[in-house]
């Protein structure tokens, strides 16, 4: 890890702070940490999460959230949301390189997943070293 | 007047968010982001949605122009790009391993869409060592009777890329 363009941040800090977000509420079942060039990092899911895939597809929809905002003349892209008919997803940017994705179904309200997001996002936020 | 839809697509680091800038006559959209793998030897960053451009022809047409990011993991985006285009420039990376099985990689992934529309292939990093890439792809392409023009291309430069752009324009109306 000589690299200096490779992220270091403790894997505990990682896990404790996946955990916590999903402890948050019954209803948030998956959380994803992956970088924003489209690479799966870590993750905590109840059940089977292709991380892979999101991965890939988190970093893509990011991107276009950040151009999109840019096209409307705002600034500073913090959350990409995604509310489906069961259920929705909730991407943040932590820091300049990684994203959170927390996935959650309907029996939770949307503001306590960001809410929620958004600490875990903070937490990692002050552990990382680029 | 009529909109175009163009794709570009190639390897990872091959020059098609450069050929977009080189091409595009308004600024275009590229989505980059920090890369954190192996790629940062060769760039910085990387397109991990699309690149997008305008080009206004003198007859009065609008091609769009879109690029697509280079990596496998990236296919979700291949299928949205690709949707509706009418043709294909692919980007061949002279000086990589195996440029004949890159060419083939993108033309199978993309076959559905090609088989129906047309492609030409640009060979960019072409020097005085690998002019034989060429004849290779030529070979190729003969052997799949794919009959698609194969020029050697600089992405930073407009008129190569314009040209490649006009010969597949071409190929569209008359092939
Ligand atoms: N010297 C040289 N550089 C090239 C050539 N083609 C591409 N490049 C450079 O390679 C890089 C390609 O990056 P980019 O356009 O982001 O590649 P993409 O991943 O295909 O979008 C740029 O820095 C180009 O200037 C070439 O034919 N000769
Ligand atoms: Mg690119």
């Amino acid at each position: 890890m000589t690299d200096k363009k490779q992220i270091v941040i403790k894997k505990q800090v990682v896990d404790d702070s996946l955990a916590n977000l999903l402890e948050t509420s019954k209803g948030i079942y998956a959380a994803l940490l992956s970088s924003t060039d489209g690479h799966a990092l870590a993750k905590k899911a109840v059940d089977e999460l292709s991380d892979a895939r999101l991965a890939a597809m988190t970093s893509s929809c990011l991107a276009l959230g950040e151009k999109i905002a840019i096209e409307a003349q705002q600034v500073g892209c913090n959350f990409v949301i995604i509310q489906n008919t069961n259920g929705f997803l909730v991407m943040r940017r932590v820091g300049k390189k990684l994203v959170i994705t927390t996935l959650a179904n309907n029996n939770v309200n949307l503001g306590m997943v960001i809410s929620a997001t958004n600490v875990a996002a903070e937490n990692l936020e002050k552990e990382i070293r680029v | 007047m009529s909109e175009l839809k163009l794709v570009i697509t190639g390897t990872a680091g091959v020059g098609k968010t450069t050929a977009i800038q080189s091409l595009s006559d308004r600024p275009p959209i590229a989505t980059e982001s920090e890369t954190t793998d192996e790629l940062s030897e060769i760039k910085s960053t990387t397109t991990v949605a699309f690149d997008f451009g305008e080009i206004y022809l003198d007859d009065g047409n609008v091609v769009h122009v879109y690029g697509t990011p280079g990596q496998e993991r990236f296919r979700h985006m291949w299928e949205i790009v690709a949707e509706g285009a009418i043709g294909f420039i692919i980007l061949v990376d002279s000086s990589r391993d195996d440029p004949v099985a890159d060419l083939k990689m993108y033309i199978d992934n993309f076959k559905t869409f090609i088989d129906e529309t047309s492609a030409v292939i640009g060979v960019t990093r072409i020097n005085e060592f690998n002019g034989q890439c060429i004849e290779d792809l030529y070979c190729f392409l003969e052997k799949e009777a794919l009959f698609y023009p194969i020029m050697a291309v600089d992405p930073r430069d407009k008129s190569d890329m314009s040209q490649l752009m006009l010969s597949l324009l071409a190929m569209l109306e008359y092939g």
